[in-house]
């Protein structure tokens, strides 16, 4: 009888260590679940542009595939807070026949998959969805953005969607017969597509982009 | 937390009512936080006050015992959202560092003294640590687990609750874990830690 009390005091305390582990995903806010990552072309002076114009809807990607495109509350949100924060930084906002320096893309990328993908995917369809002519740039195709080595993108295990916003550079397209991408920011994580994170998602690309101003 | 009470209180109430004589297995059981040294506190600022700790030991003489041993102890530590530097770009995150730490070792414990209501010890063990570590930026991250050598020394007293058969009692301690693990920046998990822990017999 003693013996069986034993081993089952025993197994009680290897039961207690075991469970007594922070689960450290479990201890994580939405808020903290979510990262956010900005790259940019280094060789670029984003202080040579001045103006700039945001695509007026959202295009969504589904496992790299273009697969329409939205205007959501949240949508809405992200595409106000994108102009607020170039603003902030001095850039002109201008109606996109206007020839603005800078165009903005704003994408949902959903992908089902479990394991490594590649953020960069998206871009094979991306001319699909915002055609260049959009821009005022028929005929031309976009430059495809690991020119300025984004390879981080492979790094991490996608299990849901992401925010990208893309920054192209439209002022020297007729020069470089292609239309460049010049920065962009990726959020991921719980409630990314929460109306009420879509402010704090682009203040905090901006805030570890303070290379994006100008001045008129 | 009430499971580890309880479970003392029940091996305390055992170890009370045993009238075994010393010369028999020994089971210990205890509480055993832990707190980082060296690099390993550079990179885990936080201590352990999630560690456990379990013991058979068999009484080779009157003052040496020798057997195994096995502790636990979580490490886990979030840091505020701050950017880091990555390939070509930044990433802002808040990063979670998660290592388990579980030495298994083989023991000596040799008391100081024969006599008395306190008698001094001193241990050494070496044996295997299994190691689980985790690291994220928010909620993506990796996992990895290790077996890696593990060695570690400890000192303390044993309260013996009857001084004739000295079967059960209350063992107090420090202990140091030398523990090497290279990976992702980290070179070693070293901890010294303080430790409770009750002993008696097992048969």
């Amino acid at each position: 009888m003693k013996n069986i009390f034993t081993i089952a005091l025993v197994a009680t305390g290897i039961t207690s260590m075991v469970a007594c582990q922070k689960d450290a995903l479990k201890n994580l806010s939405p808020a903290e679940s979510r990262i956010y990552i900005t790259n940019h072309d280094s060789t670029v002076n984003f202080s040579e542009f001045k103006t700039f114009s945001v695509a007026d809807s959202v295009g969504y990607f589904q496992d790299n595939q273009a697969a329409g495109k939205d205007l959501s509350e949240f949508d809405a949100a992200i595409i106000a807070a994108v102009k607020a924060a170039m603003q902030s930084r001095g850039f002109q906002l201008v109606n996109r026949t206007d020839s603005p320096d800078l165009g903005i893309t704003v994408s949902r990328i959903y992908s089902t998959q479990t394991g490594i993908m590649s953020y960069p995917g998206y871009w094979d369809s991306y001319g699909g969805y915002y055609d260049p002519y959009y821009w005022g740039y028929g005929g031309y195709d976009y430059y495809d953005p690991t020119y300025y080595g984004p390879t981080y993108y492979t790094t991490f295990q996608v299990t849901q969607g992401a925010l990208s916003v893309d920054m192209l550079n439209l002022k020297d397209a007729a020069t470089d017969n292609s239309i460049r991408p010049v920065w962009s920011g990726i959020a991921r994580g719980t409630g990314v597509f929460s109306t009420s994170a879509a402010e704090g998602e682009i203040n905090s690309f901006f805030e570890q982009s303070p290379y994006l101003v100008t001045n008129q | 937390m009430k499971r580890i009470i309880l479970l003392t209180a029940l091996v305390t109430i055992l170890g009370v009512s045993s009238s075994e004589a010393q010369d028999k297995l020994q089971f210990k059981i205890g509480y055993n936080p832990g707190f980082p040294v060296g690099s390993f506190k550079d990179y885990m600022g936080n201590n352990s006050f999630r560690g456990y700790r379990g013991e058979l030991l068999y009484p080779v003489n009157e003052q040496l015992k020798v057997g195994l041993g096995v502790s636990y102890n979580d490490f886990y530590e979030k840091l505020p959202r701050q950017t880091y530097q990555i390939s070509d770009g930044i990433l802002s995150a808040v990063v979670s560092n998660s290592i388990q730490t579980t030495p298994l070792m083989i023991k000596g414990e040799y008391e100081l003294i024969k006599n008395g209501w306190i008698r001094p010890y001193a241990g050494l063990g070496a044996g295997f640590n299994l190691i689980t570590y985790a690291k994220y930026a928010g909620e993506f991250g990796e996992k990895k687990s290790a077996f890696k050598p593990a060695v570690g020394a400890e000192a303390g007293v044993n309260i013996p609750f009857n001084r004739e058969t000295r079967a059960a009692g209350i063992n107090l301690g420090g202990h140091f874990n030398y523990l090497p693990f290279k990976y992702s920046g980290l070179t070693n998990l070293n901890n010294w830690g303080a430790h409770v822990a009750v002993y008696f017999p097992l048969r």
